[in-house]
Parts: C-alpha cells; structure tokens; sequence
C-alpha cells in the first residue's frame, strides 16, 4: 500500500503590507537592502478578526471543491497550528463543523512551525499505511503576524499569514504525487532561540513588551538551519537508497532567499532543483512549504516521475524531510 | 582576519585581534550570519545551539578553529 497525494490548496489573506509601508514608520530601515538580502518584497496579513482557522478552512474549502471529494470518506483532519482560535477546544474541531466532516472524523491539533507539513505527511501517511483511514485532510495555518511587535524589524517583515490544505489518500486515482518516508528530527535546546514566551501557562502574563511579541535569534536559527537542513536529508536519501543527484527537486520551507541561497550552496543544489517563492508572501511558516507546491504547479514547476524531497526546519527546533514522487502510479516509488 | 573582513564587507584594517561585533556596524545579525555560513564552510565548524557568541569577537573566532584544530 502506499500514500498518495491527491491536492493542495491554499489561502492567502487579502491584505497585503509592503516593505515600504513599515519603511514609512521605521525611517533609517531600507526597505530596497532589505528585499535584496532576503527576496521579501511584501507579505499578507490577516486581519484582526481573520484567524489561522478561517485561513484554513478557506484553503481546505477550495480543495475539496476542486477535487470534488465527497466529505464522508474523510477519516482523520489533522491541523497544524501556532495559533489556535482558541486555547481549547483544538480548532481541528472547530474546523470538522465548519467543514461538513462525518462525527466518525478524527480531528486534533499539533504544535509546530516550519517544520509541520512535513510532519504532517509524516502522520498522514502513517494513518494511510496503518490501515486506520482512507483519506487524510491535513490542513496547515498561521498567523504569525499577530505575534510580531511591529517595531521589531528582525521579525516582522520576515513573518505573513497563510493556510494550506492537502488531501492524502490511500487510492491513487487523480493523485498529483506518491509521499515516500519521512525523517524526523528535534532538538529543544533552541527553543529559547525563537519563542513567544508569555500567554501559556508558564508565564501567564507579563509585562515586559519583549516577552508577548514573538522573539527569535536569528544569527543561531541560521546555525541551527546549516547544520541540521543537510544531515536530515542525508538521513533520508540513505534511507531511499539514492543520491543527492538522483533528487529533481528541493522543496525547502521557504523562510527567506538569505538562507536559503546558502543552504543550496551548502549542499551544492543548482538553481533549478531549488525554487524560491517568498517574494510576496514571506515566510508563512507552516504553510509555506504547500504554498510552494501550489504556486509551483500553477506554474508548471513539475513533471510526472520527478523525484523530490520536501525540508521543514525551524522552532522547536524541529524538523521533518520527506520524499514524493511527483505523478506516478502505484510500484514505480522511491 | 584578511578574509574575516571580506565575509564582513569592512576594510581589513578595521580588524584586530582584540575586535568584536559591538566595535562594528557590519557585524550585526547579518554580518553575524555570514560568519556562521564561512565557518561552517570553510572549516565545517558546526555550532550548538545558544553558542553563536563564540563568533562575535575575533578572539572567539581564533578559539573556535584553534579548538577544531583548524589553525596552523
């Protein structure tokens, strides 16, 4: 048996905040070297009443009236999320009502960033593999946005909002792609490298600006990213027994050109194999990597039997690196 | 500290044994990153996490490839 990618859709929110709109508040900030180091030109931004769910369940309302699923064969939604509707209950829920899903759906929330799509395959195909369901809807959201202080300049023009949504599914029929393994990785010794640390239930409340707004360090998420990006590939190259030029296409989590142009260098990809898509619309942190795909494909980015490895990596730190074959039929996989 | 410049994008007599990244505009977050990136590829020096201080000064830096065995 294996699992199949049958869709992906997205959601982007429409409000649209330019480089030059912070420059006009932050005078010394050049809104032009900006764009040039990171590849950022503007991103989206959900209003204050738009929440990671709606981003959601607008991007998974799309993809299953494009794929014309019939909702009862849904087994499982599983939504990844930093910010939830609701400290409880899990907004995956939230998101079955909202959505028609039979009450026989499984549904729960996971915590994480950058690294949940690929975690969420991870556990899509499991359930896929295991038998325990036939259809999958793994949904991806943020709104990382509300969490940037607006005078902070390391974040907040890095951060947009976005929602994904992809149908993994054990027939192959209409599938755009075959999920292969997923490596996983964590290390939470970087977890005070990029944090919100008040709001939870270790610090409640606080009263220092610092603490409510979203905090990262990135000179060491750079270091982390250099280091673990390469070796979990490696893992799971030697686990799919090819070699790094047997792999048509990188789809890394875009956080931005800066980093990315240097993880390509690090692992000697060309410029074909690893497309950047972050111009004008940021890092979207868990959505970013379906938003790739997507764009990618409306773009004709991809051809059947193209063998790719998608890279999620950042807070936690976490990561996760999966393989797909792009539109191939059953027995032909890596 | 010839090349420690040029990853900084600062004139080389703007570095001393005894500078560090409070002592210059380039060596910010990005400079910093550059650092990182020149380091891990140069020398493959590989960092753990909450340690990229060591590479904010160019005595830090002499420690970490001395360390690594990287200094002749």
């Amino acid at each position: 048996m294996s699992a199949y990618l049958r869709g992906i859709q997205y959601c982007l929110p429409e409000q649209v905040r330019r480089n030059e709109d912070l420059a006009a508040v932050h005078r010394t900030w050049d809104p032009a070297k900006f764009y040039e180091k990171t590849g950022i030109r503007s991103r989206r931004i959900a209003s204050v009443d738009q929440t990671a769910g709606d981003l959601g369940y607008r991007a998974a309302e799309r993809l299953l009236d494009e794929l014309s699923v019939d909702r009862d064969t849904i087994g499982a939604l599983i939504f990844c999320t930093q910010s939830p509707d609701f400290f409880l209950p899990t907004t995956a829920c939230l998101l079955q009502e909202r959505l028609g899903l039979p009450t026989h759906c499984g549904a729960f929330d996971y915590n994480l960033g950058c690294s949940g799509f690929t975690y969420g395959l991870w556990l899509s195909r499991s359930l896929i593999l295991s038998n325990a369901v036939s259809n999958v809807l793994l949904i991806v959201a943020d709104t990382y946005s509300k969490y940037c202080d607006p005078d902070d300049l390391t974040t907040a023009p890095i951060f947009g909002d976005a929602g994904a949504a992809a149908l993994i599914s054990a027939a192959p029929a209409g599938s755009i792609g075959t999920l292969g393994p997923t490596v996983v990785g964590t290390d939470g010794r970087g977890a005070s490298n990029l944090i919100v640390r008040a709001g939870g239930a270790r610090l409640p409340k606080s009263s220092a600006r610092g603490d409510t707004y979203l905090y990262m360090n990135g000179p060491e998420v750079f270091s982390f990213t250099l280091s673990a990006v390469k070796v979990g590939i490696q893992q799971l190259l030697d686990r799919l027994e090819v070699g790094w030029d047997e792999v048509d296409l990188f789809l890394f989590h875009q956080a931005n050109r800066f980093l990315l142009q240097r993880l390509q260098a690090v692992m000697k990809i060309p410029d074909e194999k690893l497309p950047i898509d972050v111009e004008d619309v940021g890092n979207t942190v868990s959505a970013s990597i379906p938003l790739l795909i997507r764009r990618g494909m409306d773009r004709g980015l991809f051809r059947p039997g193209q063998r790719c490895v998608m890279a999620g990596f950042g807070v936690g730190y976490s990561w996760a690196m999966s393989a797909m074959t792009w539109g191939v039929a059953e027995g032909s996989l890596p | 500290m010839r090349k420690l410049a040029e990853v900084l994008a600062v004139d080389p007599e703007a570095i001393e044994k005894d500078t560090t990244s409070r002592d210059l505009i380039a060596w910010d977050s990005m400079g910093t990153m550059n650092v990182l990136y020149w380091l891990n590829t140069e020398f493959e020096v590989h960092l753990n996490p909450s340690e990229t201080s060591k590479v904010q000064s160019v005595q830090g830096i002499l420690d970490l490839l001395s360390a690594a065995g990287k200094l002749s």
